[in-house]
């Protein structure tokens, strides 16, 4: 009797005894992500989820994670599989218009540009002595896109998910924090005070509803390895524009995207086991990821410095910084930061343009690099 | 001299913080536009009084519409 | 715990890692360098031909303003 009374008691006390170090930590950064989403307002609907799965997987004897743990099977489903990135961003291109960078077509080059950070990140990950395909998770935090840099690391980099995911949107948040001051840096009293006209309208709706299917087209003959990524984005997009589909547009931007969201913000967080997340390399991969956004900055404002050369002083280098995936925050930057050196600058929707096309950016520049990645033979 | 202001971005107006008859000077703010999730302040584009007010409060604009004219002060 | 999800993951990806090893000697300063210039150049290249194309697009479909304010 006394000891099946011991036994009972000791299951309860079981946790407590095998707490360790690292998962009293580990519950100490989910807390931390929890501040960071609720009170400070970082990319909520993610760190929230995050930090909690963070907490949940770091309570010992608990197995969330373990191959029957409720965590696990959330993970399996739809992490192993892509699949939640991917129908996030069916939701994402849903949600968005990409009309401003239709008017002006030039646009997609500094998209590109913003996404330089990405490759010189992956350079000097490699320099500091990541292995290639770990060089590549964390040069990807660069595309500044959730779901691009989910989509990438949980299949190359798994181990380095919660590190890569945790840097990713946490910067997007700091982008107005980052980018105004490299962006003054890098430009000229002349540069920034632009003013840019708002353009004619010019694009048909023919246009807008056969840009998906041609970019995808296009993007999946190039660059065959990001189709899932390009193919996903643009399906929410052509369903979009094409006006057909109300409901299957409206539940994919709102309903699907808001539930594969939660269920993939709690995946992630239960990757954030103590003895992966707790090393040194995961400081380093924030840092790097920092860098990448700095870059990323950097390089788009640079692409726009030369642009307003070339065209003769019409475009302002600030649209520049807007190349970036993080949307809409940094078209929101750019505009406060244009109309600040000249109030009657209002830089609104060339920087949508920007920015919605540094989307586009981020998901070729991921779609190129694997592509690259498999032609070497790398994967 | 007449200065019409047109709108720079798509948006709703929020606030317009000036009246017909009222004297402004260049660079004042004189209007709120929420777009895309943001408050976006329009400045005056010249000093004078204000002649016509063609927006109100919630009113839905795009770009190139019609706010307001200004008789310029020369 | 996480090592083991790799290992478990299937034929496919344990196969790649063993070919990899037996002849993919390539170092990591060709690697750097190659994917800094075709990736980069590749992305460059790639958003440049699409910003074409919707030049071209626009040109084929240009904006009629009655039709659109219809529809």
């Amino acid at each position: 009797m006394l000891e099946a009374f011991t036994n009972g008691f000791s299951g309860l006390l079981a946790g407590f005894m095998h707490l360790q170090i690292s998962n009293v930590v580990m519950v100490i950064v989910g807390c931390v992500l929890l501040y960071l989403g609720i009170k400070k307002n970082f990319e909520p609907l993610l760190l929230v989820p995050i930090g909690f799965g963070c907490i949940l997987v770091n309570i010992p004897l608990a197995d969330l994670m373990e191959p029957h743990g409720f965590l696990r099977t959330i993970y399996d489903a739809g992490i192993m599989t892509e699949l939640f990135p991917l129908l996030i961003f069916v939701g994402i291109g849903a949600m968005t218009d990409f009309t401003p960078v239709l008017e002006n077509p030039v646009t997609f080059l500094l998209g590109a540009a913003g996404q330089c950070g990405i490759f010189l990140t992956l350079a000097l990950a490699l320099a500091l002595g990541f292995n290639e395909l770990d060089a590549v998770a964390i040069g990807v935090i660069g595309a500044c896109d959730g779901p691009t840099a989910i989509y990438v690391t949980a299949k190359y980099a798994p181990h380095l998910l919660g590190a890569v995911s945790v840097a990713a949107y946490s910067y997007m948040s700091l982008v107005p924090v980052i980018q105004p001051p490299i962006m003054r840096l890098l430009t000229t009293e002349k540069e920034r005070t632009v003013v840019m006209k708002a353009t004619r309208k010019s694009v048909s709706k023919t246009t807008r509803l056969l840009f998906p299917l041609v970019i995808t087209i296009l993007g999946g003959l190039i660059a065959p390895m990001g189709l899932p990524l390009l193919g996903t984005i643009m399906l929410g997009n052509l369903m979009r524009e094409s006006g057909a589909v109300e409901r299957l547009t409206s539940a994919s931007a709102n309903e699907m995207a808001n539930v594969v969201t939660l269920l993939l913000g709690i995946s992630i967080g239960a990757t954030m086991d103590g003895k992966i997340f707790l090393q040194t390399q995961t400081l380093i991969i924030l840092a790097l990821g920092f860098i990448a956004i700095c870059l990323d900055t950097a390089c788009g404002v640079l692409l726009g410095k030369l642009l307003y050369i070339t065209s003769k002083g019409k475009i302002n280098p600030l649209i520049g910084a807007a190349g970036i995936s993080a949307f809409p925050m940094s078209a929101r930057v750019v505009m406060k930061e244009g109309q600040k050196y000249n109030k009657k600058n209002y830089l609104l929707m060339h920087a949508m343009g920007a920015n919605a096309a540094g989307q586009i950016g981020s998901v070729i520049a991921a779609a190129v690099m694997l592509s690259v990645l498999k032609g070497m033979g790398i994967i | 001299m007449k200065v019409e202001l047109t709108s720079p971005i798509p948006g709703k107006i929020m606030k317009v913080l000036v009246g017909v008859g009222e004297a402004v000077n260049e660079d004042d703010e004189i209007m709120k536009i929420e777009s895309m999730k943001m408050e976006n302040p329009i400045y005056a584009p010249a000093a004078g009084t204000i002649e016509s007010i063609s927006v109100k409060e919630n009113d839905e604009v795009e770009v190139d519409d019609l706010l307001l004219v200004i008789k310029a002060a020369d | 715990m996480l090592l083991t999800v790799d290992t478990v993951r299937g034929f496919p990806y344990i196969e790649a890692k063993i070919i990899r090893s037996k002849e993919f000697q390539m170092d990591k300063w060709t690697f750097g360098v190659t994917m800094l210039v075709v990736g980069m150049g590749g992305t460059l290249l790639t958003l440049g031909i699409m910003s074409l194309i919707i030049a071209l697009l626009k040109k084929i479909f240009p904006y009629e303003k009655e039709a659109e304010e219809k529809s």
